[in-house]
């Protein structure tokens, strides 16, 4: 849920305390001991005798497993408590200096973000392929534009946004106000020329008078459509989910599997390394060893090996609500995905340095999904607005 | 060669291979780790060259985008390898790394 403070800031209400508990359960406890015990005497030394010492000083750096720890011998609950603390919420919701948040914006940007007449054909909205109903993300392995045609991407979850850096599969908006006017304009997908959307709006009385609510003094245009809808699209924000109560110290949020799963996620299955924060993504870019030949970010920043095949590193939240997977939509179940970073991906020059043979037994797996699970909010429903109407001669 | 690859001047280094002076005058030195910058924003003279090192334990890429808007990647940067950076535009500079676009620095010359 979203409210606004005096300063106009917009912030998430906070359900309760976020302290990290150091409560936790001897299952757990004694599964840390086990990948404790397992990475100083086996994986640990195996890994560096296969060159793999950037990773694990990654998973040393983002304070899972320090050497000092394991030297130390400091109680295993603070190892625990230490993962937990990486995946507090954030408390207000950013924005950019340039387009500070206003009421009046949010509103006018959820009437254009649901409005039709923001494609060439006045055939589909933003939210035909942002379905707030389907964790604002379309349920299909590749988007469909307004002629009917197929995407060759799956259409990416808009929650969470205000906390990203750069935008799409392949970052190629540097904000979110150059995103959000992008797929209008786009042939394959709205196929609205700015123009005539300009045009457009400003011959419907409505929308000429929500605009200058929202933008006093300033017309129409290009700049305050983008900015209009990028302050609605900071608002989709998900909400508290169990893991984020287990977090904030109740215990019994999740189940014992599901807390198995989270050790794995930021042990064993190196998941945290990207999928880190609690957004569960760094947002950077990785090539994850998909079979498909879409460069991605590598058709965007030329010269730079690494990013060929890389795409954004998506967020988890309400993610078993966001089949299918993938940036090309080729995964239909969270198992298959685990089964892919386990042992399922192409090796190539430009592999992600992050992904390796993990050989997840079964049991991991299914603690991996109970975890990925209890990060599924019950997020206020969205009504579609009120929308301006067309004036008629 | 463009405009910017003739301000722009960049020399990828071999950890170690060369000294912390830069024609007789300090250099700063911005660090990489834990994927962020060790400085968010800096102020240099105009013309004067920066060092990034590669503290980190990842793979980086430094993308410049210079005052006049134009955009360059700097290639990348195994952990340990630095990268020098002329500056020879004067107004602010953004460099983000290409893989992790978090890590964002800000160059301001004057």
């Amino acid at each position: 849920m979203i409210i606004v403070d005096k300063n106009s800031t917009c912030l998430v209400e906070k359900s309760g305390p976020h302290a990290v508990s150091a409560t936790h359960t001897v299952d757990v406890m004694a599964m840390l001991g086990r990948c404790r015990e397992r990475l100083s005497r086996g994986a640990y030394s195996q890994a560096m005798s296969r060159g793999w010492e950037p990773l694990f000083a990654g998973l040393l750096a983002v304070g899972l497993f320090t050497l000092s720890v394991v030297a130390s011998a400091e109680p295993i609950s603070s190892e625990l408590v230490a993962m937990k603390a990486q995946y507090q919420r954030p408390t207000t919701i950013p924005s950019l200096p340039s387009n500070p948040f206003s009421a009046a914006k949010m509103a006018l940007g959820q009437q254009l973000f649901f409005d039709r007449r923001l494609s060439g054909p006045a055939t589909m909205s933003c939210a035909t392929c942002h379905n707030p109903a389907l964790s604002w993300s379309d349920a299909l392995p590749t988007g469909i534009g307004a002629a009917g045609n197929h995407s060759v991407r799956h259409t990416p979850t808009l929650l969470n946004l205000a906390w990203a850096e750069i935008f799409f599969w392949d970052g190629r908006a540097d904000s979110l106000e150059s995103q959000a006017i992008e797929p209008i304009q786009n042939a394959d997908e709205m196929n609205m020329p700015m123009p005539r959307l300009v045009a457009t709006l400003r011959a419907i009385r409505g929308y000429r008078v929500a605009f200058d609510t929202a933008f006093p003094g300033e017309p129409i245009s290009d700049s305050t459509i983008a900015k209009a809808i990028a302050t609605f699209e900071r608002g989709i924000v998900s909400g508290e989910a169990p893991f984020d109560r287990w977090i904030a110290g109740d215990d019994g949020a999740i189940n014992e599997s599901a807390k198995r799963g989270f050790v794995t996620f930021n042990t064993a299955a190196h998941c945290s390394a990207c999928h880190s924060g609690w957004r569960f993504t760094d947002d950077s870019f990785q090539d994850i060893g998909l079979s498909d030949g879409d460069l991605g970010r590598g058709q965007i920043v030329e010269g730079v090996d690494a990013l060929h095949h890389a795409f954004k590193t998506p967020g988890l939240r309400n993610i078993a609500l966001r089949a299918p997977y993938m940036h090309n939509g080729s995964f239909a179940t969270l198992t298959e995905v685990l089964n892919h970073y386990s042992n399922g991906f192409v090796r190539r020059p430009s592999l992600s340095p992050e992904i390796h043979r993990l050989s997840l037994t079964d049991q991991d797996v299914e603690d991996l999904v109970a975890f990925l699970k209890t990060l599924t909010s019950l997020d206020t429903t969205v009504v579609a607005p009120a929308l301006p109407i067309s004036e008629t001669k | 060669m463009t405009m910017f690859q003739r301000i722009v001047a960049v020399t990828l280094c071999g950890c170690g291979v060369i000294g912390g002076a830069y024609a007789g005058r300090h250099m700063q030195e911005i660090g990489q780790k834990g994927k962020v910058f060790s400085l968010e924003e800096i102020s240099i003279p105009v013309g004067e060259t920066i060092r990034v090192v590669n503290d980190d334990n990842v793979l980086h890429s430094l993308l410049l985008t210079a005052p006049d808007g134009q955009r360059s990647a700097l290639g990348t940067q195994k952990p340990g390898e630095q990268t020098d950076i002329t500056l020879d535009q004067l107004g602010d500079y953004v460099t983000r790394c290409g893989i992790h676009p978090g890590m964002k620095l800000l160059i301001h010359t004057r």
